[in-house]
């Protein structure tokens, strides 16, 4: 491996952190993957991007495979791999444009006002169309959400044959500031904003006097909710989401914000199910198909939702959102000890009796109406489109 | 000892973030997986194939060690060589130290604690582990409550604590208890300190527990508890090796430490306890344990130490219902079929119609057709050819099974042993690949004992192209463990074959003991209505008798041989001690057994010769009034039972008045007692006899008082 000795220490200690579960929790593990990426391009040598690309490939196949569950690990590498790409095929094309900043001040100071999007950049090469009006759009700073609605045209499909004639083996200087660059604000930067993405788009989506059901603890849907209480008053039923009874804390913590809340046992879900307006529940990961890994005891609230023709919101995050199939769907759940259910002590009846306590639960895409994230809201059958705009193709399998 | 406790002690406090050291005692230091061990050291044994050392060293990495001894005695080059090829001994990759530790010379837990003092390794407090720990216990808890004992400023501030062991609660018949081993702690609730131990053997079964009196002065409330799960790790301050060094006879850790330290009131050191709910931890120390802990790992009691997490980097697990976990280029025939909680090592190929179910089967084995196996252990590289059945047995690298062998529960096959075919290996079954060796550790004479109950072992038949040898079950050098103890131990063992096997122990009640044992708890609860004292009447009467038997063996020696009364009086001592007995027994035997050495042809002055001598034994075992008139109850007995000693009665007497080994009070007090006048008529007419002696005594004192009154 051609890590440097201090970074090799830090990829190891992750690694044995994701093993152990030190760390969990999509949010911790998605920042420290781009931690790592980004120090990987600061400090290692490569001389062109394949290299490069090789590196974070093998590195991201590493991190994956210490804790294959943690979806948002693998997120990560396709993000940065893509950005990569991106400013390869950017740098290339618009050499002239920028070609006299070589040095890292000068990318700063082009990167600066080209906020979010070296992927028009890359764009530009094939959608001529709309790069005529990148310049303008970036120095409007409008936010983010809009580049969306913008790319997700079927003119992309037709065109995109971007990837054969860019020659990734040429010798480019200055590539590396200006990855760095994207990594801190495509990623990180996004990162410490999702929160506040998906909560700003809360009073869309929750109305006066309505009753919310939720399930678990999730920090995006809490933020959602505590939003929203700003200005609506809501009713929040909460299921306690048996054995970890997450959900009791989720409902401490919306009570402290003022939001009248009722915690109910998982059994009472569906007697409680009629009297609820929405269904807001946050998720592990979002999969290829739409459907989502979420923590147990989803997959009845979702059903009962449907069965109560409830709509179904999902908040999540878009690093959470995964390329990969679930073509068995246990295939990314995680059993945990089963002491929760039944306690170790009872030494002769465990003995006997198997004890399973899975941690998630896969919920069908047919069962969820809307995902909210941090860009926008789209329904299960767009995902494959997010998706897209995400990673590129190649890199599904690291 | 003490002056360098202090001072590493007092460096101790004002460093907070220091090394964390660990010692793992990789030596199991007994037989329990012969012959398996022969060839490997328990540590590296594969359990849920990952060696057992693993899960050891990523539990402490876990807890935060930083540096590692790892104490190896047998097998000391393969552990080391296995630790310089394995992850953690990569350069880079953590900031994790291991260094192997020879100890070639050890032979108990006790030595290798002494070997670790000698080399002063050890700079602060540590956590002492066996190489067999398998825990996902994060170990910060219990070291923040050990080192605030040694602060000042903490709630239960204890200079004295030396140990903090950590416990897994459990209940009384976990199945991840040490059968055959376990252990009551006594714990005082509010402060977790320990301050009694007892080793339960359930062979033989102990009915009581006497615990010191004094506890009950020094503590509110204490708890016994027999459900505690015991995987001996220990939070151990500097001073413990050196305590070893101190007390050279101290081997195990648990019986000799612990029971010495909280017994002796010199050291003054204490112990605590940390009870963990909610982590797991267990060890393996015998086959029963083994199964019951890769079990555990299977079912995912010790995630996140479960094999999908893949502690050996070349491995890759993948879980799906049911427990399975299937490696990389596995293949399973279309009609095989795999029940729960099963592992199945990479490369490994299953063939038609077999039936696999709680197992865990090793990498680039051969499983052939129409095979069945049923909570077995197949290591690597094993070959299973067709219509073999397997059943709850260990099957270690590279051996084969050939076709239609059967294996019944509890079979051991060593390192590359071939078997079959068409046999059938009777349970508990040790098939090694060296002949068993005949060195002190496998006592000869013990094999008639030990043997199987109805089956000989020698006639086990390993089939026609069979290699290697049985091995018979002997148990440690340990004389004082019974044998049944050891063998509930190992694996897949069924109660109900106790009974099958001779007679073993004294006690008669071996079939209500073993219904104590395979019954649930509310047998156990009336575990002191089982409690007979007429039996332990019989039972002391019978160690009173054998003592009394030995002692006069011992005083007909000093006569014969015309010892010293020093040194009789000496061998007496010792005798008492030994066997616990009281000084009335001691009189009961000397005083006749002295008068019979009288010559009777001539007997006046051969009485003086023999009492001027002895006559002051019978004073070193005569403590008081009360002794005093035992003596003579016994003198008078003893001589009113034969016509020829009637006329020793009186001189004896007077002999020992004159030795002051009696005195008058004591005679007084004799003749005044009903007993005297009740022992028969001969004995009745000594007494009357002494009546003249006692006159005179009278006299004399009157004599005296008046002359003291003038």
């Amino acid at each position: 491996m051609v890590l440097s000795k201090a970074l090799e220490a830090h990829v190891e200690s992750f690694i044995s952190r994701l093993k152990r579960r030190q760390i969990v929790g999509s949010y911790e593990v998605a920042k420290e993957t781009a931690i790592i990426l980004r120090q990987v391009v600061s400090t290692t040598r490569w001389s062109d991007a394949t290299v490069l690309i090789q590196i974070i490939k093998d590195l991201g196949r590493r991190l994956s495979a210490a804790q294959p569950k943690e979806l948002a690990v693998g997120n990560i590498v396709r993000r940065v791999l893509k950005i990569i790409k991106e400013v390869v095929r950017g740098e290339l094309e618009t050499d002239d444009i920028m070609g006299s900043g070589t040095s890292e001040e000068s990318d700063d100071g082009f990167s600066d006002d080209d906020e979010e999007d070296n992927e028009e950049d890359s764009d530009r090469e094939f959608k001529s169309i709309l790069a005529q009006d990148t310049e303008d759009h970036t120095s409007d700073a409008i936010p983010a959400r809009p580049k969306l609605q913008t790319e997700s045209s079927m003119f992309n499909l037709l065109v995109d044959q971007h990837s054969d004639n860019v020659d990734y083996t040429a010798k480019s200087y200055g590539m590396k500031p200006l990855i760095i660059q994207e990594i801190n604000e495509e990623i990180i930067a996004d990162l410490e904003t999702v929160y506040k993405g998906i909560a700003d788009q809360a009073l869309e989506h929750i109305h006066a006097n309505e009753v919310i059901m939720t399930i678990g603890y999730s920090r995006t849907v809490k933020d959602f909710l505590t939003k929203a209480a700003l200005k609506r008053s809501f009713q929040v039923i909460v299921a306690e989401t048996s054995p970890t009874l997450q959900g009791q804390e989720m409902a401490a913590a919306l009570a402290a914000v003022g939001i009248e809340t009722t915690v109910i046992t998982d059994s009472a879900v569906y007697a409680v199910m009629s009297r609820v307006n929405k269904v807001v529940i946050g998720a592990h990961a979002v999969l290829a198909n739409g459907g989502l890994v979420a923590v147990t005891g989803s997959q009845m609230v979702a059903a009962a939702a449907k069965h109560h023709a409830t709509p179904v919101l999902v908040c999540t995050a878009l690093y959470k959102l995964s390329p990969l199939f679930p073509y068995d769907i246990d295939l990314f759940n995680v059993c945990v000890t089963p002491d929760q259910v039944l306690s170790f002590s009872e030494g002769t009846l465990i003995d006997k009796a198997d004890v399973q306590n899975p941690y998630y639960d896969f919920v069908a895409p047919e069962f969820v109406n809307l995902f909210v994230h941090n860009l926008g809201s789209a329904p299960p059958s767009y995902v494959y489109r997010l998706i897209n705009d995400n990673y590129d193709s190649e890199d599904t399998i690291l | 000892m003490p002056s360098r406790g202090k001072q590493k002690q007092a460096h101790g406090d004002n460093d907070a973030d220091q090394v964390l050291q660990a010692v793992i005692l990789s030596d199991s230091f007994n037989s329990r997986f012969m012959p398996l061990t022969y060839e490997k050291p328990r540590c590296l044994l594969p359990v849920c194939n990952v060696p057992l050392i693993e899960y050891t060293i990523e539990f402490l990495a876990i807890s935060g060690a930083q540096e590692i001894f790892i104490v190896a005695t047998m097998h000391a080059e393969q552990i080391k060589a296995y630790i310089e090829s394995s992850k953690w001994s990569k350069k880079n990759s953590s900031s994790l130290h291991i260094e192997v530790v020879h100890a070639s010379e050890c032979l108990s837990v006790g030595d290798a604690l002494r070997e670790l003092d000698a080399r002063q390794l050890i700079t602060t407090d540590f956590i002492l582990v066996g190489g067999d720990v398998v825990s996902n216990m994060k170990l910060d808890k219990a070291l923040e409550a050990h080192r605030s004992r040694k602060r000042s400023d903490s709630k239960h501030t204890d200079k004295n604590a030396i140990m903090t062991m950590v416990l897994k609660a459990g209940s009384s018949y976990h199945p991840s208890r040490a059968r055959g081993e376990e252990s009551v702690f006594v714990v005082d609730p509010s402060t977790s300190e320990c301050v009694h131990y007892e080793p339960m053997e359930p062979f033989p079964r102990k009915k009581r527990i006497d615990i010191n009196a004094e506890i009950f002065e020094r503590h509110a409330e204490i708890e016994c508890r027999n459900d505690l799960i015991d995987p001996l790790i220990d939070i151990c301050s500097v001073e413990v090796p050196a305590l070893f060094s101190e007390n050279f006879d101290w081997q195990h850790l648990r019986s000799d430490f612990v029971r010495g330290v909280l017994t002796s009131d010199i050291l003054g050191k204490t112990i605590y306890t940390y009870i963990s709910n909610d982590s797991y931890a267990a060890r393996i120390q015998n086959s029963q344990q083994y199964d019951s802990v890769s079990r555990d790992i299977l079912k995912r009691w010790t995630f996140p130490i479960v094999p999908e997490t893949n502690l050996q980097e070349s491995d890759i697990y993948q879980f799906s219902r049911g427990n399975i976990y299937k490696g990389t280029r596995v293949m399973l025939s279309k009609s095989c079929i795999i029940e729960d909680n099963v592992q199945i090592g990479s490369g490994t190929v299953v063939g038609e119609n077999s039936r696999v179910t709680n197992s865990v089967i090793g990498k680039n084995c051969k499983i052939g057709n129409n095979v069945n196996i049923e909570g077995a252990y197949l290591w690597d590289n094993v070959v299973i050819e067709d219509g073999v059945s397997i059943k709850r047995s260990i099957i270690a690298n590279d051996a084969v099974i050939l076709t239609n062998t059967t294996l019944d529960n509890g079979c051991i096959v060593s390192f590359g042993v071939t078997i079959g075919p068409s046999v059938a290996l009777p349970k508990y079954t040790r098939v090694g690949s060296q002949p068993q060796p005949k060195d002190d550790y496998f006592d000869d004479e013990e094999e008639s004992d030990e043997e199987e109950g109805d089956i000989a072992v020698s006639d086990i038949d390993l089939g026609e192209q069979g290699t290697g040898y049985i091995w018979t079950d002997k148990g440690d050098n340990d004389e004082d463990n019974d044998p049944r103890n050891l063998k509930v131990a190992s694996l897949a063992f069924d109660l109900k074959d106790l009974s099958v096997g001779k007679e073993q122990g004294d006690d008669s009640d071996s079939a209500s003991e073993l219904g104590d044992l395979s019954d649930s708890d509310d047998e156990r609860d009336s575990v002191g209505d089982t409690w007979h004292p007429e039996q332990s009447q019989i039972l002391a009467a019978r160690k009173v008798e054998e003592f009394k038997r030995e002692l006069e063996q011992s005083i007909s020696r000093a006569f014969a041989e015309d010892h010293t009364v020093e040194l009789a009086a000496l061998e007496i001592t010792g005798l008492r001690m030994s066997a616990n007995g009281s000084y009335d027994d001691v009189r009961d035997v000397i005083v006749p057994a002295i008068i019979n050495q009288v010559d009777l042809s001539k007997p006046m002055p051969s009485i003086r010769t023999v009492l001027k001598k002895w006559g002051s034994l019978i004073g070193k075992v005569t403590h008081g009034k009360d002794d005093q008139v035992h003596v003579l109850h016994i003198l008078q007995v003893h001589c009113a039972d034969k016509e020829q000693l009637h006329k020793l009665f009186l001189p004896a007497l007077q002999l020992l008045y004159d030795d002051d080994v009696v005195e008058e009070d004591a005679i007084f007090r004799w003749y005044g007692s009903d007993r005297s006048k009740q022992l028969g008529p001969s004995a009745t007419a000594l007494r009357e006899k002494a009546t003249v002696f006692i006159k005179w005594l009278q006299e004399a004192e009157e004599e005296d008082s008046d002359e003291d009154d003038e």
